[in-house]
């Protein structure tokens, strides 16, 4: 149990430094293509050079595929936290002493559920490989970026196997989700 | 007969406890199925066209600056300057804590975050002072809620994306709701508390208040004023608001450290990991909505049924009263923005003015049971029972109701900021 623990663990912290690296990435980029355009820029041009664009280039772009990157590590964090968001209006309809068992059953369906959507999520992305789908304005292949949404998905469906086999292994949810 | 498919599905996905977006992803599926061409992985093109906009950017970038605002002193800073403007009023104290809720709102997206960075430093402070217990856990419970109608505002921003509205047009038309609402939770707390002490005015206290706290106060001047003036998008204008945020914390007030950083954004992380996807798999349902003409054809539906706009409006707030006490803000606009916005247009109200409305209603439902979310956190953050904490949103809640139908009644309270007429 505790190897599977420390499994666990290590791949949390994995996703946390993935999501911290790209969110830490899309405040820093932003802040800096602003504080060229909009301070930068004016300055010199007061100071009378012609500077040209001082922004980042295609730093929005950038940014939205480290968002992509660093929310779908999201999902394996959220998981790993019991930080996603669960309608409780159904609970109410079985004896609470039915919960654990019930949990268990939810755990297990949600895992293979989010297993299928990684299915899908790979034939997505061996189809824009396939066709090489390029990003506007940076001619990137954008696969390598669309790699992390079916990627996020197996993360948070091997770890709901984890709980549905070993409900110990399951975090308690936090207070509030807002 | 598939649409009761999708239904039965929805209920028993509810029943067997599934995660939000596993519900909505299989509802997405099913229509995809039902009406669409069968191929699912359109569901993950739509999810990943879907993330890739602009003004998502905005989102991160303003639960960042919210979490590094909430570590350090900004909130006692800016009750020192409010309490110290407020200390000649009649329960000055508690308009105190209501107008800073309203300022911090100015800065924080999140009604929770509000309500506990004020209200963990003022309800010992309301206490102290001889508040009454009830009055003062409501106060600052509903000022808490502040916190999402006052820009910037997540919710905003999220009913923004799944609606296609403007963001900025939204964030100007808070503004009004929120000085409502303010106002009038002020009012009520000055004639509540009408026979408490008054002290008088000091420039003295003001001032030294002033002068350690002009940093924390210059935070929704910068972030708002850039917005209003059209200087800044609404991601431009988070980007700065992180940047001053920083600065502030790390070389003015001395109160953050690399390692506090490392947890503000893996706080946000952990928010974004839960929120995001969420987010991608709704504006991928709302693709496939839009594609089969479905808001169009609830709208001829409803028409046939419901032809006063007012009574439309009427059975829209009874609809998300209750849907408020039963799921969460996000929820809510996620699943019914979408649906509700084009009703809304079709019986002649804005799209702005609807997201707001539908915006103060889901804000009323942070202070109804049972998942009343700023009574929950209430309950562990100042050691209170959940009844008590029920009883004491009551006042407050119709006070909220009464701003509700005042701005439903007269939508230019909203719209002034956006079109300058009443």
């Amino acid at each position: 149990m505790s190897a599977i623990r420390r499994l666990l663990e290590g791949w949390h912290r994995l996703e946390c430094m993935v999501a911290v690296v790209c969110f830490s990435f899309i405040a820093g980029i932003l802040l800096l293509d602003v504080i060229g355009r909009e301070f930068v820029g004016p300055l010199l041009r007061l100071l009378g050079f012609e500077p040209g664009a001082t922004g980042i280039f295609a730093s929005q772009k950038l940014s939205v595929f480290a968002l992509v990157i660093g929310s779908f590590a999201g999902i394996g964090i959220a998981t790993a936290t019991g930080s996603h968001l669960v309608p409780r209006v159904g609970y109410a309809l079985f004896p609470d002493s039915w919960g654990p068992a019930l949990d268990r059953i939810a755990d297990l369906l949600t895992g293979a559920f989010l297993v299928g959507v990684a299915w899908y999520g790979f034939k997505f992305v061996l189809s824009s490989k396939g066709t090489d789908l390029r990003a506007p304005v940076l001619d990137w292949s954008v696969w390598p970026f669309q790699l992390a949404i079916p990627l996020g998905f197996l993360s948070a469906a091997g770890r709901y196997f984890f709980y549905a086999a070993s409900p110990a292994l399951k975090p308690k949810p936090p207070e509030f989700l807002e | 007969m598939k649409a009761l498919g999708i239904l039965g599905y929805v209920l028993g996905s509810l029943a067997l406890r599934q995660p939000l977006l596993v519900i909505l992803m299989g509802a997405t599926a099913c229509m995809h199925m039902f009406w669409g061409r069968g191929n699912l992985e359109d569901i993950i093109e739509d999810m990943w066209v879907g993330l890739d906009k602009e003004v998502i950017l905005s989102i991160p970038l303003f639960i960042l600056c919210g979490n590094v605002m909430t570590r350090g002193s900004i909130a006692e800073r800016l009750i020192g300057i409010i309490s110290a403007l407020t200390r000649q009023l009649p329960g000055g104290l508690a308009v105190a804590t209501i107008v800073t809720c309203a300022v911090f709102g100015a800065i924080s997206g999140s009604s929770i975050v509000t309500m506990l960075a004020i209200g963990t430093v003022m309800y010992p402070a309301l206490r102290k002072a001889g508040y009454d217990n009830r009055f003062s856990l409501g106060a600052i419970m509903s000022a808490g809620t502040l916190g999402i109608i006052i820009p910037p505002s997540i919710p905003m921003i999220i009913y923004g994306l799944v609606t296609e509205t403007s963001v900025i047009d939204l964030f100007a038309a808070g503004f009004g709701p929120g000085l409502l609402i303010t106002t009038v939770l002020s009012a009520y707390a000055m004639w509540f508390n009408r026979r408490m002490p008054t002290q008088a005015f000091e420039w003295r206290s003001f001032a030294a208040a002033f002068r350690r706290g002009i940093w924390a106060l210059m935070m929704p001047v910068i972030l708002l004023g850039g917005i209003y003036s059209g200087y800044f998008t609404a991601t431009e204008a988070a980007a700065v608001a992180l940047a001053y945020a920083l600065l502030v914390e790390i070389f003015v007030h001395k109160e953050l450290a690399a390692r506090d950083f490392y947890n503000v954004v893996l706080e946000t992380s952990k928010l974004g990991g839960s929120l995001f996807p969420l987010l991608a798999v709704a504006l991928s349902l709302n693709i496939m909505l839009t594609e089969h003409r479905v808001p169009q054809a609830l709208v001829t539906v409803m028409q046939d049924y419901i032809s006063s706009p007012v009574m439309f409006m009427l059975l829209v707030n009874l609809l998300l009263l209750v849907v408020g006490c039963l799921m969460t803000t996000g929820e809510a606009i996620l699943v019914l923005g979408p649906l509700l916005a084009p009703l809304a247009a079709a019986y002649g109200y804005d799209k702005v003015v609807f997201g707001i409305i539908m915006i103060l209603n889901l804000e009323i439902g942070f202070l109804t049971p049972p998942v009343g979310l700023n009574l929950i956190v209430a309950m562990s953050a100042f050691k209170q029972p959940f009844g008590l904490l029920c009883r004491a949103a009551v006042p407050f809640i119709f006070l909220m109701l009464a701003c509700l139908a005042i701005v439903v009644w007269q939508p230019g309270i909203a719209m002034y900021l956006v079109n300058g007429k009443f």
